[in-house]
């Protein structure tokens, strides 16, 4: 379930024109490898989901995937193309087989930052972080 | 992460329907959100071997009970950034506070409910 839900949310930045890589930066959704990553990109970190029944109501069980997308960039322009192309998964329905699955409004957003530990590649890096509800359909 | 019961102790008393005393029975509404927060965070953290960042996390009450903080404090170990945002090479090893502090103040939300609507 945790697989069908990245792999949706993966889907949905691809066709917003966003590389997506999962846990770390050159792998991608399907575990394949990307052996020299070129920014910009987005780096998917998803939590275990927590799971939630209302029996009283007979409501069904719900998940809900804490996810973080961290981005990267070369520059400033690039950095503010892919932080509103993330922003997109506000309110966004993922297609995932089985289930009903909406990324609620962004849990929080980070500005975004220059990180020049390596002066010669200096990476611009912002994240957001979203919910995604999901129930069964 | 500062949660803030404040706007609606304020609505309140504009009201002018609820007294002082709900002050002092939000408090501890406040206070076990913050609670349960914290432990949240101390958790996840536990969970992913950073053993170092859960005796950094704490919480406090603030102004009067009607408001708090919660998260690791300032000065604890490595980049707490880096663990929560990543970096270029690696992505997010912990889920931002926000999303504990959210789940919690949901939770609390009947609880406030529940003082407010018996002090009308």
């Amino acid at each position: 379930v945790i697989r069908a839900h990245v792999a949706a949310l993966a889907a949905f930045l691809g066709a917003q024109g966003v590389k997506v890589y999962v846990a770390t930066a050159g792998i991608n959704v399907d575990g394949s490898r990307d052996a020299s990553p070129t920014l910009p990109y987005a780096i998917l970190s998803f939590a275990a989901p927590v799971l939630d029944s209302d029996y009283a109501v007979g409501t069904r069980e719900r998940a809900e995937f804490d996810v973080t997308v961290g981005y990267h960039a070369a520059d400033y322009r690039q950095g503010f193309y892919v932080a509103e192309r993330v922003m997109a998964l506000a309110g966004a329905r993922l297609s995932v087989a089985g289930h009903v699955a909406t990324v609620e409004s962004a849990g929080f957003a980070t500005p975004l930052r220059l990180d020049d530990d390596n002066p010669l590649a200096p990476v611009y890096s912002g994240a957001s972080g979203f919910t995604i509800t999901s129930t069964p359909a | 992460v500062d949660i803030d019961a404040s706007q609606v102790s304020r609505l309140a008393a504009d009201l002018g329907k609820v007294g002082f005393t709900a002050v002092a029975r939000i408090r501890p509404v406040v206070a076990k959100a913050l609670a349960d927060t914290k432990a949240d965070l101390q958790g996840e953290a536990g969970a992913v071997g950073h053993y170092g960042v859960p005796g950094s996390i704490t919480y406090d009450v603030t102004m009067s009970g009607l408001g708090g903080e919660v998260g690791p404090v300032t000065g604890g170990p490595g980049s707490l950034a880096f663990f929560y945002y990543g970096n270029s090479k690696v992505g997010a090893q912990l889920p931002d506070p926000m999303f504990a502090m959210r789940r919690n103040a949901d939770k609390a939300l009947p609880f406030f409910a529940k003082v407010l609507g018996e002090g009308l």
